[in-house]
């Protein structure tokens, strides 16, 4: 930070302040600056502005003056050719600094630990055993690839805290200091990535065909914008107007948990008063009146479908409607068709619906299908069928026993070789 | 933190605090009293202060709006007493080694 705030001075750039997301630079004389930065656990994001506590008299009278701070973090320029550094003693350095580190970042450091940890471990458990469910949706694919990162970058800026500690401690008892070392490529691709990955997924839940994507998109964006930006800067006004640490805290934790459950009950309002159907665009490729003569208004049609460039999945269900009138020979069909666009990942989604029942291989052929499975119960044969096809899978039930037609239709809707 | 050995600057800032002082009066008497030898930086002193009074080695007498003065307690005056035995008995086995080796030198000479 110290490295990278020098250069910029000598660019023209001082920073004035740091939010959590930005840093705000000023322009300023192009000149050499050393810049120090220190850590204050008494200090808090809360207190009003422009007052200076005793770490700041001291700093100012030894010519070094502060620029901007953030939670417990402060720096300082000095404009001097040779400055006494602010910190000249190794030992109390590296003691002052694992203080502010223990104060402020190892326990956000655990949280991403944890946090990491158990999205990989989700991520492990359903390539393994549901990997239709992983791939086939980006929020999903997000997620695990954003726990991997995150679990990674944690894990690398401990170890090579915990590695500095080490050095600097054996250092400072021979009275020297020891730089620290910068990960700012890491850090910076890895942020980027994220970038990527949340673009993906609004992109994906604003103009997908799941419409609670769309509604969790847009209050994940709401929060996100009212968390990061206008929080903090309500935060900033108060602490401009003298407002004290405790009354800026109060107010500011009070909005923020505030707005936070009012976005949240608004979301589960929406989700519960939505009328499902009028979202349902979802194209069904094969309906039951295409197998039947029924007639559709004797069903209820629940579809869902999600796609990725890897998979893509639709469920869907047609079961009879409540008022039919008993007796009516209106059965139901439910299906699942995955779309397997990466070659790689047959077998693994074929295996995964295979594992869904007891299931024994029969004559593909009526289904123009490479090759067909049928569900087995206590040794009886049911209407439950896996059909494999070149790059599709369709794990479907009947509430009837399908005719030769029958198959043949299905066959020729997920484009079998009916030769 | 554990004071078991004191560094220069640990020892210069005790020795400061035998009178009632603030931060900025210490910034001034340690490289006065030292002829310029040792400084203190302003974020060491002000580390400093903050884990010799957690460690109870100072106390807080008065605060003056930013301004805190500070004052050794009897538990940093025993420290400084013990870094002061530490220092005399270098002091005086390097005496002793030294004279030790010139009158090695005066015999063989």
């Amino acid at each position: 930070m110290e490295r990278h705030l020098e250069e910029m001075a000598q660019q023209g750039w001082m920073v004035e302040r740091m939010d959590s997301l930005w840093w705000v630079y000023r322009r300023c004389e192009k000149r050499r600056a050393h810049v120090a930065v220190s850590y204050d656990i008494q200090s808090s994001i809360f207190d009003p502005e422009g007052v200076e506590g005793e770490r700041e008299e001291l700093c100012r009278y030894a010519g070094w003056q502060l620029a901007a701070s953030t939670e417990k973090v402060k720096v300082f320029y000095n404009w001097e050719e040779n400055p006494l550094p602010m910190e000249t003693d190794p030992r109390i350095e590296v003691e002052s600094v694992h203080r502010g580190v223990k104060s402020l970042f190892l326990p956000i450091y655990g949280l991403y630990l944890l946090l990491g940890f158990s999205w990989v471990c989700d991520l492990v458990a359903d390539l393994a055993f549901d990997p239709i469910g992983r791939l086939s949706s980006y929020v999903q694919i997000c997620q695990g690839v954003c726990g991997v990162l995150l679990l990674l970058l944690t894990a690398i800026e401990l170890a090579g805290y915990y590695g500095w500690r080490r050095k600097a401690l054996r250092m400072a008892e021979q009275g020297m200091f020891l730089e620290t070392s910068s990960y700012g490529g890491a850090q910076k691709a890895a942020a980027w990535g994220v970038l990527f990955l949340f673009v993906i997924w609004s992109i994906d839940g604003i103009f997908g065909q799941n419409p609670m994507g769309k509604i969790t998109v847009w209050c994940a964006l709401i929060l996100l914008v009212f968390l990061t930006v206008a929080i903090p800067m309500l935060r900033n006004e108060l602490r401009r107007r003298g407002i004290s640490r405790e009354k800026n805290r109060m107010i500011t934790f009070g909005l923020a948990y505030g707005g936070t459950f009012i976005v949240i009950c608004g979301l589960i309002g929406i989700l519960m008063g939505m009328d499902w159907k009028s979202w349902n665009t979802v194209d069904v490729p094969l309906d039951v009146t295409d197998l039947l003569n029924v007639s559709r208004d004797d069903y209820e049609v629940d579809s869902w479908q999600e796609d990725t460039i890897l998979l893509g999945k639709t469920e869907v269900r047609q079961l009879t409607n409540l008022d039919v009138p008993q007796g009516e020979d209106i059965p139901d069909m439910i299906y699942t068709v995955v779309e397997v666009k990466a070659s790689i990942l047959y077998g693994t989604c074929q295996a995964q619906l295979l594992r869904q029942g007891t299931y024994q291989q029969v004559n593909g052929q009526p289904w123009g299908a490479n090759v067909a499975y049928q569900k087995m119960s206590n040794g009886k044969a049911l209407t439950s069928y896996l059909l494999c096809y070149d790059s599709q899978l369709m794990s479907v039930t009947f509430g009837w026993e399908p005719t030769q037609e029958q198959m043949q239709l299905v066959g020729e809707k997920f484009g079998g070789d009916m030769l | 933190m554990k004071f078991q050995t004191l560094s220069e600057q640990m020892f210069y800032v005790l020795l400061c605090l035998g009178e009632e002082r603030c931060g900025i009066d210490i910034l001034d008497q340690v490289p006065a009293m030292t002829h310029g030898r040792v400084r203190v930086g302003s974020g060491t002193l002000y580390n400093l202060l903050e884990q010799f009074l957690e460690a109870g080695c100072i106390e807080e007498t008065r605060v003056e709006g930013r301004r805190r003065s500070y004052l050794i307690t009897p538990k940093g005056q025993e420290m400084l007493e013990q870094e002061y035995q530490r220092i005399c008995a270098q002091a005086e086995d390097y005496r002793r080694m030294w004279e030790r080796r010139k009158c090695g030198e005066r015999y063989q000479a």
